[in-house]
């Protein structure tokens, strides 16, 4: 399947400014959480949108590592959602939100151990059942790693696509951020992805607190996720990429100017390549 | 640990500082464990504080962000979110305001809270067509006394016996705030919305008194009464000029109780 091309995240500051200026986006990504709501401007955006561009729905609350029972109403509403805007592909984070029907609204991090790897295959396999598709995973920024751990972050990723047959959304930011705060080589972590499970890359900013980086999305992408960026599109080419700006979000402008720098990239390392 | 254990002593660090997974956490001497654990339990009430100041802006400006942090910060780890989007997390920042901040600022800073949430909801409440003139026009005289009205579901009614609106007013038009909080006799108000527009209007005894009665479902005939019941000679001419202008206002979006 041809990549989608370059995409940026839809966020309602730039609702009235995408339908005006018709940029030069490919695709966009909505967060899927912002449409599950009765009515009102949200989704008449949304429909506008959808008349538009191709779009993709990404979610943060599928928890799809929490020992928690899956959300079925939540299941429900993204189902209904997707049968509305019919989009390219859904996709959630690899990590869990919440126990005891708590919602930290957070990517926590998982052990990467065999319980929890089985665990999230399983599910995997009901959310792709219950959708009628297959959905797309992707690495979070993580601070923590636990002493339980059995294999390393991309060893449980690689594992989990090609056993539970679902695809993989690969954060370069995701990826950066956590190869400085656990020392590890990020390129180990690109090298051990199938290849043909990744579908798209997410690129966006993280603040450097001097001894470690957090993702938190409301600056430029930095200059070595760009480097990172320009391996992965080596490693990967004809990828979806798309840029998330989620605070500080600037006028839609600068970051279809940061959009092209990511076309201009990947072009280069396909014109380098062939 | 097992996986479902060192969840719930992760959930518990987050929301009550317990000390459970620390032991499970490595750290480095650059990033130590308490410095890790910190971005998760710090971030937490930081992205519900951020989240909430958009449900709720007039009441953060109105308490100032310090003040309005503190509560959120509270709510956090004593209420924490139980739905999967955190747009329907926050009904509870009423209560606890009207618990922590005494005298007129609370209740009025309460009341404030009660309506921001009121607005949130009309704003994404289920879109409805209204009905018009000539949808009343076609109902056939012998229906009319069972005839129930069923009202746009964007439609929420609110009492209010501070001056909050006049803070959120002030708070959107980024204008002087109100001198003080003022508590004074219940004023009715209802919101809706209205295609993407949001609407409100103080509303009179009676015309509260009817709004609630359709809500609870009541006849054309009960509304009749309860019209007469104030001023039998002008309630039938009332009656009418209320029912023109709840569909001008497109309140009303379907009829029951017709024959056939």
């Amino acid at each position: 399947m041809p990549s989608l091309g370059f995409g940026l995240g839809l966020r309602t500051e730039h609702y009235e400014a995408v339908l005006r200026d018709r940029p030069r986006v490919d695709w966009l990504e909505v967060l899927s959480e912002n449409y599950l709501i009765p009515g009102g401007k949200p989704l008449y955006y949304l429909d506008r949108m959808r008349e538009r561009y191709p779009l993709a729905m990404h979610g943060v609350s599928l928890s799809i590592g929490s020992m928690a029972p899956l959300d079925l109403r939540y299941l429900g509403e993204l189902k209904r959602l997707a049968a509305r805007i019919e989009p390219c592909w859904i996709s959630d984070h690899l990590c869990w939100t919440g126990v005891d029907g708590v919602n930290l609204h957070d990517l926590m991090p998982l052990p990467f151990t065999e319980e929890a790897l089985r665990h999230v295959v399983a599910r995997v396999a009901q959310v792709q059942d219950f959708l009628g598709q297959r959905i797309l995973i992707e690495n979070v920024s993580s601070y923590v790693s636990y002493r339980s751990s059995e294999m390393s972050e991309w060893e449980f990723l690689a594992t989990l696509v090609r056993e539970a047959d679902c695809d993989l959304l690969l954060d370069i930011n995701n990826v950066y951020v956590s190869s400085v705060n656990h020392d590890f080589d990020p390129r180990a972590f690109l090298a051990a992805m199938p290849r043909e499970r990744v579908r798209q890359f997410h690129l966006a900013g993280h603040q450097n607190h001097g001894t470690y980086l957090v993702d938190t999305h409301d600056a430029p992408v930095a200059v070595p996720v760009w480097e990172l960026y320009k391996e992965a599109v080596e490693r990967f080419p004809d990828v979806a990429t798309m840029i998330e700006r989620d605070a500080n979000i600037p006028p839609l402008a600068e970051l279809v100017t940061e959009l092209d720098e990511a076309r201009r990239l990947a072009g280069a390392v396909h014109s380098r390549a062939a | 640990m097992k996986l479902l254990e060192l969840q719930r002593a992760f959930q518990a660090h987050v929301l009550s500082g317990t000390a459970d997974i620390e032991a499970q956490v490595p750290g480095t001497e650059r990033f130590d464990t308490a410095t890790r654990l910190g971005v998760y339990s710090g971030g937490y009430a930081e992205r519900l504080i951020e989240a909430l100041g958009q449900t709720f802006p007039a009441v953060r400006a109105a308490l100032g962000s310090r003040a309005f942090g503190r509560l959120v910060d509270q709510l956090a780890h004593h209420s924490p979110s139980l739905h999967f989007s955190v747009r329907y997390y926050g009904e509870g920042l009423a209560d606890l305001i009207a618990r922590e901040i005494p005298g007129p600022r609370g209740r009025g800073a309460s009341e404030l809270a009660r309506w921001e949430w009121l607005l949130a909801a009309a704003f994404d409440a289920p879109d409805h067509a209204a009905l018009t003139r000539a949808d009343l026009a076609a109902i056939e005289p012998a229906d009319w006394a069972g005839l129930r009205f069923a009202l746009a579901p964007s439609l929420k009614r609110a009492s209010l016996a501070s001056n909050c609106v006049q803070w959120w007013n002030a708070a959107c038009a980024e204008a002087p705030r109100p001198t003080r909080w003022r508590i004074g006799r219940p004023r009715e108000w209802v919101v809706w919305r209205t295609g993407l527009a949001i609407y409100f209007r103080p509303l009179g005894q009676v015309e509260a008194g009817l709004v609630d009665a359709v809500l609870r479902e009541a006849t054309f005939a009960e509304i009749c009464a309860a019209l007469a019941a104030h001023d039998a000679r002008r309630a039938p001419a009332q009656a009418a000029q209320l029912l023109q202008t709840w569909l001008a206002d497109g309140w009303i979006i379907e009829l029951k109780g017709l024959a056939g």
